[in-house]
């Protein structure tokens, strides 16, 4: 026990993680809470082993869209480096990014098919600062899905009485809860064969459908995406984090979810 | 919700353009097919100095198919 304590001290409490440094320097953030921070946070995300399990993270960590726009894991402005393109009416802040719900998105760049998402894989993070103002609009954090809106990918948070969904394919409709707080962080983690949504670390739907086709198109951050038709359902919940990658294990998910809720907490939001 | 109308060439003109740094227009279409950008768009325009004088007016939005 006291060995395993030693090794977490030493791996995550001390010291400047390369990683980090590179991400808070190439985006010019200069708040000392913010940097020692998220300088932590890439260091417990590296000794649980969730840190190379991620393609894409993006914790909106300063107050501008020059300061909210590159990948925690690649900072390079580039666009293969996955780093956002913000369009339309964002406002940015020390709390996140909100789009206006009328035409504002987010480019991540990021393309489910190329980049592994599968039967078998996937993982969606957003943690929704504050949500949607208008519940009954089906708005999407995020999404993709073919011509038809069949097999679709998509988080939809809702506050009851209006549903909220976790979308991966299948033909039986997106998986679904009801809540009272939209606010937290959602996953959408399919490590195997089925597809489970969980909200602020708690599994709360689980699906067992198929999906055929993963749609190629890339994702954007503040709607989602109809191949064929476009932009679809544009929404106004504020973003103060996001991740996309390979399907997280419950534990890892778990894990994950502190983490995340840990930053939040810690950064002011 | 608050938009601006444009004219065609106001368009024209904004289209693939940054309204403020790393932030780029995103020009669309109302329910009787005007092109409008948003009033954070206008507001936040520090790139045309004809932008932010733009009249906003309330915006209708296309009615968005259920497929």
């Amino acid at each position: 026990m006291e060995a395993a304590i030693s090794d977490y001290k030493n791996s995550v409490c001390c010291g400047i993680d390369e990683s980090a440094k590179a991400f808070l320097d190439a985006e010019g953030i200069t708040d000392e809470n913010v940097r020692t921070e998220i300088n932590k946070h890439v260091k417990k995300l590296k000794y649980y082993e969730i840190w190379d399990e991620m393609d894409v993270i993006y914790p909106f960590a300063g107050t501008t869209a020059a300061t909210q726009r590159r990948n925690l894991k690649n900072p390079a402005d580039l666009d293969s480096a996955f780093r956002l393109v913000f369009n339309g009416g964002w406002t940015h802040s020390a709390t996140g990014a909100k789009p206006n719900g009328t035409n504002a998105y987010a480019n991540t760049f990021y393309n489910p098919a190329t980049q592994g998402f599968s039967n078998t894989n996937a993982h969606i993070g957003i943690y929704v600062v504050s949500p949607e103002i208008t519940d009954s609009g089906t708005r999407r954090l995020t999404g993709v899905s073919t011509s038809t809106d069949s097999q679709p990918i998509y988080i939809i948070p809702r506050t009851s009485p209006y549903v909220s969904n976790f979308g991966y394919g299948g033909t039986t409709g997106p998986a679904q809860f009801t809540q009272s707080d939209a606010r937290g962080f959602y996953q959408l983690n399919r490590a195997g064969l089925v597809t489970k949504g969980s909200k602020n670390g708690v599994i709360v739907t689980t699906q067992t459908s198929t999906i055929s086709v993963i749609t190629s198109l890339d994702f954007y951050l503040g709607c989602g995406r109809i191949s064929g038709y476009g932009n679809y359902k544009y929404s106004d919940s504020e973003i103060g984090y996001a991740s996309f990658g390979n399907g997280l294990t419950d534990e890892k998910a778990r894990i994950y979810d502190y983490l995340v809720r840990d930053l939040q907490s810690k950064i002011g939001r | 919700m608050n938009v601006a109308i444009l004219t065609v060439s106001q368009k024209d003109q904004l289209l693939g353009q940054e309204f403020a740094p790393f932030s780029h227009f995103n020009i669309i279409q109302d329910l009787n097919d005007n092109w409008v950008i948003s009033e954070e768009e206008v507001v936040n325009c520090t790139t045309f100095s004809w932008v932010p004088s733009l009249t906003l007016t309330m915006y209708e939005p296309k009615i968005e198919p259920n497929f």
